[in-house]
């Protein structure tokens, strides 16, 4: 393929997205190297600039002289065409190489919806996409992420995936790969050596067998694999490499801000929560590494803003004592603090104190559900008061816009449930209006952003069916009757793309096909609704004889082989079944700090999560 | 009581080159709002609500165009010697900006009348002869219309008087030349707007245009300082 010239940069939209240059990036001697790694984000670069995981691995694969990793996004509309249509291969950002130049390819998986990229970027790279026509070694596609939970519907696709957490299983399997080079192993030979790294699943490895319904009924390892699996974590994360420095883009991307990252897991047990089960156990990093990396990251990006990063940021026992050491020096060094994902229940006062200080970039939350049976079954512990509490303050703060976010679709859901969401937001609406003490000469706004419940791996809810699309729609419609006020703005996803999401995150090898099937027609980007094409979805499932309900709306029983169960992620099956027996019951789960519910994950640390 | 904090006004010059062209001058701004602060040089901020490094910049470049005669002006709210501020700027500029020298502003940006370009492109469909000789054809014309778009909407002027124009040479598949052009905040003729003026008289676009800024200057032709 020909080498990229420089001047295709000025005939497309937003050049710096391609241009590389920023500051940080890394640049090296292609011959001072043995490894090249070319880290994929199979989305635009906005977002995936804005990706933390991939700032993390960048950083350390770099950190050894003799791997080059390098970053890859995909090419909007504009720039893809150009590709095509002049036969230029798809780039790396910093050496301007083509993909297919690189000795290994990892892609991160984020969200179920981005995997038809991860074939688009392939082909635009001139790499064959399945596995099974890749026969060298070169050009290993690895990949990693929170999708790697079940990574099955791209199995076709993928030579190895790393589930769990990368800092150190990447390195092992990058250096494995040094070896393999520098003794001419085959493709094969790699791969078998590979798959006896702890949480590394090699798919052509492990055949899968189906029972007669369709189902899994069992998984058959071949040569060196073993099951099950088990994921990777750190168990320190004090002694874990964070970077010091960020590639800092030139436009503007998604989450343009230093980010430090306080804990990995989340003590909450959130019952829909994927990231809450597959991210355990719960570690927090130390406040004073934590002191440490906010400085350096500042030091080095020269961001106007940081940001404190976590699946619930005050779920962190030192967030005080981390806010009166961040508070104490970045006004001085006009660098603003940003504090997302605090919970409503556990504002103290003098937290709250704090936080006033604290850029205010607008006010949510998310009490998940309508109804308080509802919150209990979906282990969202949360009241009623507390939310009326946390929006009392936030009105007395000034505030007269604040975001509910909500799902619909969850497991025993009824219409009174349902409405139970508007007559929530009703009732902070009225008691806006009831303070004596509301700012003046305003009107309140609430909206509420409503999201279709979709199941899934590792949860207690991943026996559950998702409604159909026709009775998501039922209940939007539900919703949007009840609505009587002005001042209640409701929104939602299209119930479409939450559906095709359901597929795919549960899915198993069977899909891999309607999966290429959907992305040769045309399909790609799906997650921005502009390039949604859900008919196409549909006519590609129709063609590869896959029926898309069956892996969505079906009801999985308890001893069904779930195409994750190749996966020890920590939290065993009879924790995450006793979970859904106590959602139908509704009956809650205190969180981990107030008493330990053992579901399995500390094994993964070798100790009890707190002291 | 009146608390003014005492600041000092430095116009630092610079390049923007190679695949920094591609930077827009937006994100120029903010790439240097971010540069400047890691220099950890005692910047005034503004004192507005939400502070920020206070940086102005003159005549702004064109997304794709290279030059060597890019400015920027900011305060100093403690002394430095001007070689140490162009030596801590550049050793946190990111790549393809590079500060060359530093200095107290002499002339006010609004001063600015007249910039250098150097301009290269191809044609590679078109006869070079024949290309030279529309080109001289386009340009001798008494009158060189073209229309300009402006805040107020588009209207057709004549960029003859404003725009001076070297021979146009070519060499082994491009073509060059040198042009000086009006510019800065009451008349600004954008090489663009060149091509454009080309464009329209020739029934064809040159190819793979190249500008890069070569110098700055007020009326009196001294250059911008």
């Amino acid at each position: 393929m020909p080498a990229i010239p420089e001047k295709i940069l000025s005939l497309v939209q937003k050049p710096a997205r391609y241009c590389g240059g920023e500051l940080n990036s890394v640049v090296k001697k292609k011959e001072d190297v043995s490894v090249r790694f070319a880290f994929c984000f199979p989305d635009l670069y906005e977002v995936g600039m804005s990706h933390l995981g991939m700032k993390i691995l960048y950083s350390l694969l770099n950190s050894d002289p003799e791997v080059w990793c390098e970053r890859v996004f995909a090419p909007d509309t504009d720039m893809e065409r150009i590709l095509r249509e002049n036969g230029y291969p798809l780039f790396a950002l910093e050496s301007r190489d083509s993909v297919g130049d690189f000795d290994m390819i990892g892609f991160t998986l984020q969200y179920e919806l981005s995997y038809t990229g991860i074939l688009n970027m392939l082909d635009l790279a001139g790499v064959p996409v399945r596995a099974e026509d890749r026969t060298g070694l070169k050009n290993l596609v690895v990949a990693g992420g929170p999708c790697s939970c079940n990574p099955e519907p791209i199995a076709d696709f993928i030579d190895l995936f790393m589930p769990g957490e990368g800092e150190e299983v990447l390195p092992e399997v990058v250096n494995l790969y040094k070896t393999a080079k520098k003794k001419g192993w085959s493709k094969k030979q790699y791969l078998c050596e590979a798959a006896k790294i702890q949480g590394v699943y090699v798919p052509s490895l492990i055949d899968f067998v189906y029972n007669d319904d369709g189902t899994v009924k069992e998984f058959v390892p071949k040569e060196t694999a073993t099951l099950p699996i088990t994921k990777r974590i750190i168990k320190d994360l004090d002694k874990v490499p964070y970077p010091d420095k960020f590639v800092v883009p030139f436009i503007d991307i998604v989450h343009d801000r230093s980010q430090l990252e306080l804990m990995r897991g989340c003590i909450r047990g959130c019952r829909f929560c994927q990231a809450g089960f597959i991210y355990r156990p719960v570690r927090e990093k130390r406040f004073d590494t934590l002191c440490k990396d906010a400085h350096n990251l500042c030091d080095s990006t020269g961001y106007e803003e940081l940001s404190l990063t976590s699946l619930s940021t005050s779920d962190y026992s030192e967030l005080e004592p981390l806010l009166d050491d961040l508070l104490e020096w970045t006004p001085k060094e006009h660098v603003n603090l940003a504090v997302p994902s605090l919970r409503v229940d556990n504002f103290s006062e003098s937290l709250l104190q704090k936080i006033s200080k604290v850029r205010k970039s607008g006010l949510t939350f998310a009490p998940e559900a309508g109804t308080q049976r509802m919150r209990d079954v979906i282990n969202k512990n949360v009241t009623e008061e507390e939310i009326m509490n946390t929006a009392k303050t936030a009105f007395e703060g000034g505030y007269t816009a604040v975001k509910l976010y909500f799902m619909i679709g969850l497991p025993t859901e009824t219409d009174d449930d349902v409405r139970g969401i508007v007559e929530t937001a009703q009732r902070v609406v009225n008691m806006f209006y009831s303070l004596p003490n509301k700012p003046k000469g305003k009107g309140v706004q609430v909206t509420c952003s409503v999201a279709s419940f979709v199941p899934k791996p590792f949860t207690p809810f991943q026996f559950e069916p998702q409604d159909t699309r026709e009775e998501l729609h039922r209940k939007q419609e539900v919703m949007r009757s009840a609505v009587h006020s002005r001042k209640i703005d409701l929104d939602w996803h299209d119930a479409e793309t939450s559906y095709l999401e359901a597929v795919l995150a549960r899915g198993d090898r069977k899909i891999g096909k309607v999966i290429e099937t959907a992305w040769r027609k045309g399909c790609n980007l799906d997650s921005w609704d502009e390039h949604f094409k859900f008919d196409v979805w549909m006519e590609s499932f129709e063609e590869c004889g896959v029926k898309p309900e069956f892996y969505a709306n079906r009801t999985r029983s308890y001893d069904e082989v779930m195409p994750w169960d190749i996966f020890d992620y920590g939290v065993t099956k009879k924790f995450i079944i006793n979970e859904n027996k106590k959602a139908h019951e509704s009956v809650t789960t205190p969180n981990c700090r107030r008493k330990c519910s053992g579901c399995g994950a500390n094994c993964l640390k070798g100790g009890a999560c707190f002291e | 009581m009146n608390n003014v904090t005492e600041f000092i006004d430095v116009r630092l010059f610079y390049t923007k080159t190679g695949s920094a062209k591609y930077i827009s001058h937006l994100d120029v701004m903010r790439a240097f709002q971010r540069a400047l602060k890691r220099s950890k040089i005692d910047f005034w901020y503004t004192e507005g609500f939400h502070p920020h490094l206070y940086l102005t910049f003159a005549l702004p470049l064109s997304l794709g165009y290279e030059s060597v005669a890019e400015s920027v002006d900011f305060r100093l709210i403690s002394p430095m010697p001007y070689e140490e501020i162009v030596r801590r700027i550049n050793a946190v500029l990111p790549v393809g900006f590079k500060a060359i020298a530093a200095g107290k502003p002499k002339m006010d940006a609004k001063q600015i009348r007249f910039a250098d370009y150097e301009i290269s492109f191809a044609a590679e469909e078109k006869d070079v002869e024949e290309t030279l000789a529309i080109w001289y054809r386009c340009f001798d014309r008494e009158v060189v219309p073209v229309i300009k778009k402006t805040k107020s909407g588009e209207k057709e002027i004549d960029i003859k008087p404003h725009i001076k124009l070297s021979k146009l040479e070519y060499k082994e598949g491009r073509y060059y030349l040198k042009a000086r052009l009006a510019s800065g905040v009451e008349l600004n003729i954008n090489p663009d707007l060149v091509f454009a003026a080309f464009k329209n008289f020739a029934g064809f676009a040159p190819e793979d245009i190249k500008v890069k800024r070569m110098a700055v200057y007020n009326e009196k032709m001294e250059k911008f300082r």
